[in-house]
């Protein structure tokens, strides 16, 4: 039970000479409890209690046969180009099917007639996010039947978290195909001339 | 009297039960922590909502800084001395079984030119001075640290990718290109874990799994 007040080695027998009935065997506890907690400490911000957790990326195998390889409808890709950050064109540059020679299809989220026509579509508050155009390109394939590939492209400068960020984004919005290419050439050229605008 | 009794009351504190309650966390916090093997280099991995579990047999891991230095090691000993004998055999580096043995116990990530790898292995370079393992369009060392690596003992090896987030894409493609060159074709990038958006199509997804 408790342990609190002196000891009571009285009570009974008063006046008794055995005066070593009185001892408690009682430990100060303090330095032990004070190390315990020291080490607590220390486990606490030792431990990593979330192990990190891991995104399985599949790679495309090249060596494929011609007619191993699947085919998809031009309608339904879109490739998403990740740029650093500029401040015309924002983060990320797209282009719906096939890049047009002169570049006249390639947008940024922050063209005005884009941002126009995503709010108009999805019924948007704010401006729209590249999860939103995502969102968009999926609807549109979904109403001509095709299948939504999206390709994405980063230069190659673009800071690897937002490689992630995008592949992320293809996880939240459930694409089912997808992969991760490096630039053309002619497409940077192109992506040059568009964040000079 | 009454007043004599108040203060005859002693101010000692049974500390047994906070002391219990003490050594049971420090139980705790002993058993559930594990040491993460020291990593050469600090690298601050991207949020991602992925979630699935890091796997922790068989693994081979890559990481690369921002500064684009790649690094490869391994949990298991054996997979590191697999490694090195293949990248000795391949480049006829000479490496005796004592220096092999010497980077697999001291070196936990490799992050150095095949040329230099002799003198890492005699202790001639500390592990967070390595230059990193060359995987450019022009020298893919990469492609020959991964050669052979499918799989260990009849268990697929498990692959991770461990960057930073500030590092350029163009280190991921050149490490791309040596997994494929392997036609390695899985990976495992490693992400700090985030939340998930409500009323995403993957929050739907999840959800409908769940009910």
């Amino acid at each position: 039970m408790a342990d609190i007040g002196e000891s009571s080695g009285g009570g009974h027998k008063k006046g008794s000479k055995r005066r070593s009935k009185k001892m408690v065997a009682r430990a100060d506890l303090t330095p032990l409890v004070d190390l315990a907690f020291l080490l607590i400490t220390f486990f606490i911000f030792t431990t990593t209690m979330s192990s990190p957790s891991a995104m399985k990326l599949p790679f495309p195998d090249d060596t494929a046969q011609q007619d191993e390889q699947q085919k998809v409808a031009e309608s339904g890709v879109w490739t998403i180009i990740i740029t650093e950050d500029n401040a015309n064109a924002g983060k990320y540059l797209f282009y719906p099917g096939r890049l047009a020679s002169d570049g006249s299809n390639l947008y940024s989220l922050k063209d005005p007639e884009i941002q126009n026509r995503l709010k108009e579509v999805m019924n948007l508050k704010g401006n729209p996010t590249i999860r939103d155009l995502i969102l968009y390109g999926q609807n549109q394939a979904k109403n001509v039947n095709v299948d939504y590939v999206l390709v994405v492209k980063p230069l190659n400068e673009s800071h690897f978290k937002d490689v992630v960020s995008i592949l992320d984004e293809v996880l939240i919005t459930d694409v089912a195909f997808y992969t991760l290419q490096k630039i053309q050439d002619q497409e940077l050229v192109l992506v040059k001339q568009k964040l000079r605008q | 009297m009454s007043q004599f009794k108040v203060k005859k009351k002693s101010t000692w504190v049974d500390m047994t039960a906070f002391c219990d309650v003490g050594f049971l966390l420090l139980t705790f916090f002993i058993l559930a922590t594990k040491f993460k093997a020291p990593e050469p280099v600090e690298i601050k991995a991207p949020g991602s909502v992925a979630s699935a579990s890091v796997p922790d047999d068989n693994v081979i891991t890559i990481l690369f800084d921002k500064e684009g230095r790649v690094f490869i090691g391994s949990d298991k000993e054996e997979i590191k001395g697999v490694m090195l004998n293949n990248v000795n055999q391949k480049y006829n580096l000479g490496l005796t079984s004592e220096e092999i043995a010497y980077c697999i116990k001291n070196v936990n990530s490799i992050g150095v030119p095949v040329s230099q790898l002799k003198t890492l292995a005699n202790g001639g370079i500390a592990e967070k001075d390595q230059i990193g393992i060359p995987c450019d369009s022009t020298a893919n060392e990469l492609t020959d640290w991964l050669a052979g690596l499918f799989a260990y003992q009849g268990k697929a090896a498990q692959f991770m990718v461990k960057g930073d987030e500030n590092a350029p894409y163009i280190v991921f493609d050149n490490i791309k290109k040596a997994f494929m060159a392997n036609r390695l074709l899985m990976i495992n990038l490693i992400t700090s874990q985030e939340q998930v958006p409500v009323g995403t199509p993957l929050y739907n997804k999840q959800n409908r799994i769940e009910k």
